[in-house]
């Protein structure tokens, strides 16, 4: 029995590696092809690496929160870019410590999310449109506060801690954290499951659905405040009008997405992060050989994205085939 | 009895009512703020111009968003029809040959996001975001292959760009969109999907089919938008069409269309969308309102109008 | 639920009327001057002719014999402090030039976005409009012929224009001309920095540029500091020669990380192509803020922070164009809408001015302590409304082009000290 459970388990661990490690390879192989010998177990790949791992991950474990739930939420990069630029600029102003800006952002990051919920609950409006106008309406801050200025803290060592190594790690850690004990081991987290599966069905045997959407909206925002702490520390905020920060939706949607079959053996979590992780040194090993950005590096992203895509959706088409015809071979009918 | 039809009539077409009513109000407000500015021929005619390839756009957008769907490469597409159809049309001296390029390339597009993702099993959404991948990919190494920040058209278009022409084609596509929306199947349909596909599905209707079918007209409208943007500046870059995708949906939105679809789409809200979307830029301009809170007027307006178009009114928290 | 639409559609109409009340607050600020200053500018003594004199501070006293016109502004971004000091020049200019400035924002992707901004510049009534970005210029050109109104550029040297749209742009009689954002021909910075370089003794230097293809003459500005550094490595010693890597391209997209793991050894990074937002936070996230930086473009935030011995000292040579540039298109719009040219007015044509290029401390000191750029105080303006108007040759028969050029020129780092 200790034998099973151990090899169940190597086996569900390796399967969970199995992306991030596929790709490493492949690009180890590329590039090496190419006479690129920093790419591997360099200090500098890895922390770069982890790094946007780090920051990727979060955003896309907001966005996974929101998606696994039913819900297309526009509003989460103007949530992290507003709450990045007040609790940065109350904390460069009042030399406060990182940690307090950490929290700050959190807090920001919470109480905009839970304002968005507000909205959504009240207004009774489809989730898309609601989150679009919130949206609209954060970025149109970004230009009332700290005189249209935004962040500018990049140089701050002190300040933006906790958007390098190591301490980023613990901003992730934090993030996974809160998104796993909230969805797995509380109350509200299970209820927003039922209403995910079956919103009428929820309703119907008691669950409060304003509240319970109340709290997943702030649970999304501590997951948004950490993302904003992180985002705050390695860019310099710009006031963002027109719906651009929806941008951040739709480039982080993509490991959200690929989250469910990574983590398919393990929790989906662990697959965002590690989807998240295998992008980012995709990503690298597409720096090195030179194709890191421009047109090749959007074509190539974009196929890579539509064949994961297409290979894990023919997987239970495979998969039931190959039990189909076992189960007839058994039969003794094929 | 005369009183009842009336109240019934008023319930049926609250969100019509509603939205023209947004629609006359902005006219309104802006053309006191503007001191009557926004009624000049001059503004009347830019308005025209400005709404010209949001409104053929949105027509087409109805009948995807109608099915629940969004389709976010609109931008890209534009932008890469654009450059194509100067590039063709330069090269053989005939626009109608650099039409029919951009106009094959759309069709092959919809049937990509139509047929393909329901071939291989994908949501729609993950198309869309490969297809807008690939057309920005393409849209940056066609302007690094001419070697120059935008190519310029050789081909009077003086026509395409008078007001006369695009009040024509925005006619032209209304008429059609009507009524292909609300007389043919594909209108019936589309909204069926989006009120429930599963339903629609089990009832013996082709999704597919009829997915395509919207798609491959979204992508006409997304070829004839790009050929009037075209005549319109002359030129196109390698930004073309940004940010074209997500002003689609909120010209939507402000004509009340619902982006989750089912019964309550209808192509209004295209044409009322677009204007009222230009209109407030405009108005907002006429008016001399500062550029830092534009933004937080049109966000506010944009709030207002949802909230009065939008909102549910019972039952559970609408996705 | 009746009642949340009454209040959700009276909302609505309380939005758009405070949007008066922003709009009739801001139209002040916007356009730069008070009715009142305007009123007083009618009845009060004539200064067109007086010498120029620093003012107090704000708005100036207004000529008695300025006319009144529109212009418009539309600026390629939005925010940032090269656009709160060109709001605030404005501003300080207006009383006295009689213009009133109305702001739009610029599309540096989309061409039609710049023609609807132009249009509706030209619906709200400005007679003029100084435009900062060629994109889309062809349209607007012909637009502003049909409508009247006369166009000319500011931070924008107008070549892809000039290159593929000669005729349409500079022949059209509504283009009036553009000043550059810095020297006409950049070159010169190149070879300040190579000198710079040099003197600071680094020996490894990175290059880096925007796309030939939409920025053909940053190539020139990299050729210039090259040929300086092939120069010195002539006569220096082995130990001493300066190495240069590969000049490399990037896609309107921050420096990649990579860069650093493929030239360990940098010491320095020459970025013709907007530092502060593409290199400098790369260099931040990687660890590398000990290699120092030679850039174009000015924030006025961390560049200042850590220019020079300053902060972490990555920063050592910035270059960007101050706002009194503008007066050259402005002088030339006032003309035209006036009547009266320049007897040397040449042919339409796009002049440099001397930018404000930062190599020391100093020169930042100078910045910040004495420049419009950094303080959007228009008191510290080098170029004041009453200059203005004594450049216009409709209100100064002496006025001349060539001075005009000339004031251009002298807007530099030099100038402030």
């Amino acid at each position: 029995m200790k034998k099973n459970k151990g090899f169940i388990f190597i086996k569900r661990f390796f399967l969970t590696i199995l992306f991030p490690l596929a790709i490493y390879v492949v690009m180890y192989a590329i590039t090496r092809s190419r006479g690129v010998t920093y790419f591997g177990l360099n200090k500098d790949m890895w922390r770069t690496v982890l790094v946007n791992t780090s920051m990727t991950g979060v955003a896309a474990l907001a966005i996974w929160s929101q998606i696994k739930n039913g819900r297309f939420d526009f509003s989460g990069g103007s949530t992290m870019v507003l709450a990045s630029i007040l609790a940065g600029n109350l904390a460069m102003d009042h030399s406060l410590s990182p940690v307090v800006y950490l929290l700050l952002c959190i807090l920001f990051g919470a109480l905009l999310s839970t304002f968005t919920g507000v909205v959504y609950v009240l207004g009774r409006l489809p989730i898309m449109i609601c989150t679009i106008g919130v949206a609209l309406l954060y970025e149109s801050f970004t230009y009332l506060v700290y005189d249209a200025e935004g962040l500018n803290m990049m140089s701050n060592t002190r300040l933006t801690m906790f958007g390098r190594m190591p301490y980023i790690l613990f901003v992730l850690a934090v993030a996974v954290a809160v998104f796993l004990v909230y969805c797995y081991l509380t109350v509200p987290g299970k209820r927003a499951k039922l209403l995910s599966n079956n919103q009428q069905a929820g309703v119907n045997i008691g669950i409060r659905e304003n509240k319970n959407v109340l709290q997943t909206f702030f649970m999304c925002g501590l997951l948004l405040g950490c993302a904003a702490a992180i985002y705050g520390s390695n860019n310099t905020v710009a006031p963002q009008a027109g719906l651009s920060t929806a941008n951040t939706l739709f480039s982080n949607i993509i490991p959200a997405y690929m989250g469910i079959f990574v983590g398919a053996v393990s929790v989906d979590a662990l697959g965002v992060v590690l989807a998240s992780m295998g992008m980012a040194i995709l990503n690298y090993g597409l720096s090195c050989i030179g194709l890191g950005a421009g047109g090749w590096q959007s074509i190539i992203i974009g196929t890579f994205m539509l064949a994961f895509y297409t290979l894990t959706a023919q997987w239970p088409r495979w998969k039931e085939r190959y039990y189909r015809k076992k189960r007839l071979k058994e039969e003794g009918i094929a | 009895m005369n009183k009842i039809v009336g109240k019934d009539w008023l319930r049926v077409h609250s969100g019509d009512l509603l939205s023209y009513g947004g629609l006359v109000l902005c006219l309104i407000i802006f053309s006191i703020l503007s001191k009557g500015k926004l009624w000049s021929a001059y503004n009347v005619g830019i308005l025209i111009q400005a709404a010209c390839v949001y409104a053929i756009l949105a027509m087409g957008a109805v009948f995807i968003y109608s099915m629940g769907y969004m389709d976010i490469s609109v931008g890209a597409q534009i932008g890469v029809y654009c450059i194509l159809c100067i590039m063709i049309t330069n090269a053989t001296g005939s626009l109608l040959l650099g039409f029919l390029a951009i106009l094959g390339l759309s069709l092959v597009c919809g049937l990509i996001n139509g047929y393909v993702s329901v071939m291989l099993g994908l949501p729609s959404i993950v198309t869309s975001i490969f297809l807008n991948s690939i057309f920005g990919g393409v849209q940056m190494l066609l302007m690094e292959w001419v070697d120059t920040n935008s190519v310029g058209i050789q081909y009077d278009m003086s026509f395409l760009k008078s007001i006369t022409a695009m009040v024509i084609a925005i006619v032209v596509i209304a008429v059609i969109s009507i009524g292909l929306y609300k007389y043919t199947q594909l209108g019936k349909y589309t909204k069926a999907i989006g009120a429930n596909e599963t339903a629609t599905k089990l009832s013996g209707v082709s999704v597919t089919k009829w997915k395509v079918f919207a798609y491959i007209f979204f992508g006409v409208c997304i070829a004839v938008g790009a050929l009037f943007l075209t005549a319109r500046t002359g030129s196109a870059g390698k930004g073309t069409g940004t940010g074209y995708a997500m002003d689609i949906m909120v010209a939507l939105l402000l004509g009340g269309m619902p982006l989750s679809g089912g019964m309550r789409s209808r192509i209004s809200s295209s044409l009322i969308g677009a204007f009222t979307y230009v209109i407030l830029s405009n108005g907002l301009t006429l008016s001399g309102v500062d550029t830092s809170y534009v933004y937080v007027i049109k966000a506010l307006v944009f709030l207002a109008v949802i909230l009065i178009t939008c909102r549910k009114k019972d039952g559970v928290l609408p996705r | 639920m009746k009642n949340l639409k009454k209040v959700m559609a009276l909302l609505l109409a309380g939005a758009l009327v405070l949007g008066s009340f922003a709009g009739c607050g801001d139209s002040g600020k916007d356009t730069g001057g008070k009715d009142q200053t305007q009123d007083e500018g009618n009845t009060g003594e004539n200064e067109g002719s007086g010498d120029a004199q620093e003012p107090a501070g704000g708005d100036e006293a207004p000529s008695a014999e300025v006319e009144k016109h529109k212009i418009g502004v539309a600026h390629y971004t939005d925010s940032g402090k090269g656009v709160e000091a060109l709001k605030a020049y404005c501003e300080g200019i207006s009383g006295a030039t009689g213009c009133e400035f109305v702001f739009t924002t610029l599309s540096t992707y989309d061409e039609a976005t710049n023609l609807t901004e132009i249009q509706n510049l030209i619906s709200a009534g400005c007679e003029g409009i100084i435009m900062t970005a060629d994109m889309g210029t062809t349209a607007i050109v012909k637009e502003c012929e049909a409508a009247g109104v006369y166009l000319a550029g500011f931070l924008c040297d107008y070549l892809q224009s000039d290159m593929t749209a000669h005729e349409d742009v500079f022949g059209s009689e509504y283009f009036l001309g553009s000043v550059a954002d810095g020297y006409l021909d950049p070159a010169p910075y190149g070879e300040q920095v190579a000198e710079a370089v040099i003197a600071g003794g680094y020996k490894n230097i990175g290059l880096i540029t925007f796309p030939a293809f939409a920025y053909p003459k940053q190539a020139d500005v990299i050729a210039a500091f090259q040929a300086k550094i092939d120069e010195y490595n002539e006569t220096a010693a082995e130990a001493d020669k300066i190495v240069t890597a590969d000049s490399i391209e990037l896609n309107f997209a921050p420096l990649e990380d990579t860069y650093f793991s493929e030239h360990p050894d940098l010491d320095c990074i020459f970025s013709v192509a907007a530092g502060a937002g593409m290199v400098y936070p790369v260099m931040v996230a990687n660890n590398k803020t000990d290699i120092k930086l030679y850039t174009t473009g000015f924030e006025g935030t961390d560049d200042t922070d850590n220019f020079g011995s300053a902060g972490n000292q990555c920063y050592q040579g910035i270059m960007c164009s101050t706002p009194e540039a503008i007066a050259y298109p402005l002088c030339l719009l006032i003309d035209k809408l006036n009547g009266t040219t320049y007897g040397d007015l040449p042919q339409t044509e796009v002049i440099g001015c001397s930018p404000l290029v930062i190599l020391s401390d100093a020169d930042m000191e100078a910045i910040v302590n004495k420049s419009i750029y950094y303080s959007a105080d228009y008191s510290k303006a080098l170029i004041t409304g009453e200059d203005i108007v004594n450049m216009c040759a409709s209100y100064n028969p002496e006025a001349t082009y060539a001075g005009l050029v000339d004031a251009m020129n002298h807007l530099g780092v030099d100038d402030l000290k």
